[in-house]
């Protein structure tokens, strides 16, 4: 299990969902506390934005409250939940594309950078105090940040719901609407493009 | 077991989601099968240098904070007039779209008519072949022979 997942996350989602459903704020409250870090942490892993992810996962939250009556149950409120967010982040990256679209057409510059992400990673599992492994891998980290976030839609939020956020095939096939074959193809494509940066960063 | 479908069985192998029997099976697929053996080798070098995780570090006011800023959201959503923001969000995703179709209209139409300026010569010539076809299509060529026939008769 994942250090921001839950676990035992089950035992009590059905009641609080029928007391949100009811207009219970307390409850509405308490399911905010139990999901917080997970909404934070999955749609910074898709935006790789402090702030975009804050605002996103706190969007998401408004929205359950606001369509908790259109949850049916034919899924776990976790997967309905973390369907919410991907599109969420899926629309923003949408926008951010079209908006650096019509920047270069009209010519103005972009400014908002997204930050270099993942701060446990390469470097922290094996960082030994010499500064040109640490500055190697954090060249690395940044190559496969970078190359992460280049892959074609899918692939990109296919490959961090699994690799990074260590979701089940399952529930991610329920997320993205696919069916679980295609969910792996997605997967084994993405490492595919990523061999290009690994090897490149070898050979360089 | 054979090779079918051999890369969907490899990914489910590295992220541990294969029962124990099928995980036996491969395995000893694997084993036994050099090109596969290559290939879940290469997968395994490759997801194993892309980190698992990330998690940038938020303290526990970060986390107090943050279901205080969720709670006043839903709050200032919920009551009538304070969402003005929300409730115009459609009219200004409409104002967008028809932005969007001005700027594409726009973009289009001056596409066109620097088309048609680079093509100017061969439409002035164009329109000259336009305007025979019209002369000869109302038949005043034929008119305009049979006056010159007329002409010529009297003449001669």
């Amino acid at each position: 299990m994942q250090e921001n997942g839950l676990s035992g996350r089950s035992a009590s989602d059905e009641g609080l969902v029928e007391r949100i459903k009811r207009g219970d704020l307390e409850a509405f409250e308490e399911l905010v506390n139990k999901y917080k870090k997970e909404a934070f942490y999955l749609a910074y892993s898709l935006t790789s934005n402090k702030e975009v992810a804050e605002d996103l996962s706190q969007e998401a939250f408004i929205k359950v409250f606001k369509k908790i009556g259109d949850f049916r149950e034919e899924s776990s409120f976790h997967t309905w939940f973390s369907k919410i967010i991907v599109n969420l982040c899926r629309s923003h990256m949408r926008h951010q594309y079209l908006v650096r679209r019509f920047s270069v057409l009209f010519r103005k510059a972009e400014e908002d950078e997204p930050e270099k992400s993942i701060e446990t990673s390469v470097a922290d599992r094996s960082a030994t105090g010499d500064p040109l492994r640490l500055t190697e891998n954090r060249q690395l980290r940044e190559s496969i940040d970078a190359a992460v976030n280049d892959l074609p839609g899918l692939q990109r939020e296919v490959f961090i719901l699994k690799h990074v956020r260590d979701m089940k095939i399952k529930d991610i096939a329920q997320i993205m609407g696919m069916k679980e074959g295609t969910v792996k193809t997605h997967l084994f494509r993405a490492v595919n493009k990523l061999q290009r940066v690994l090897e490149a960063y070898k050979e360089g | 077991m054979d090779c079918t479908g051999i890369d969907k069985i490899l990914i489910s192998l590295y992220y541990g989601e294969l029962d124990k029997g099928d995980r036996e099976e491969v395995l000893r697929h694997i084993g036994a099968c050099p090109s596969c053996r290559a290939l879940w080798e290469g997968l395994k070098s490759r997801l194993d240098k892309v980190p698992r995780r990330t998690a940038p570090a938020m303290d526990r006011a970060y986390w107090a904070r943050y279901t205080e800023q969720v709670m006043e959201r839903l709050d200032s959503q919920l009551q009538p007039g304070r969402g003005w923001a929300f409730q115009l969000k459609p009219v200004m995703s409409g104002a967008f779209v028809l932005l969007l179709f001005v700027g594409i209209y726009y973009f289009r139409m001056s596409a066109i008519e620097k088309d048609i300026i680079q093509n100017l010569p061969l439409l002035e010539n164009y329109g000259m072949v336009s305007k025979i076809e019209l002369l000869e299509n109302l038949e005043l060529f034929e008119k305009l022979e049979f006056f010159e026939d007329m002409e010529r008769r009297q003449s001669g």
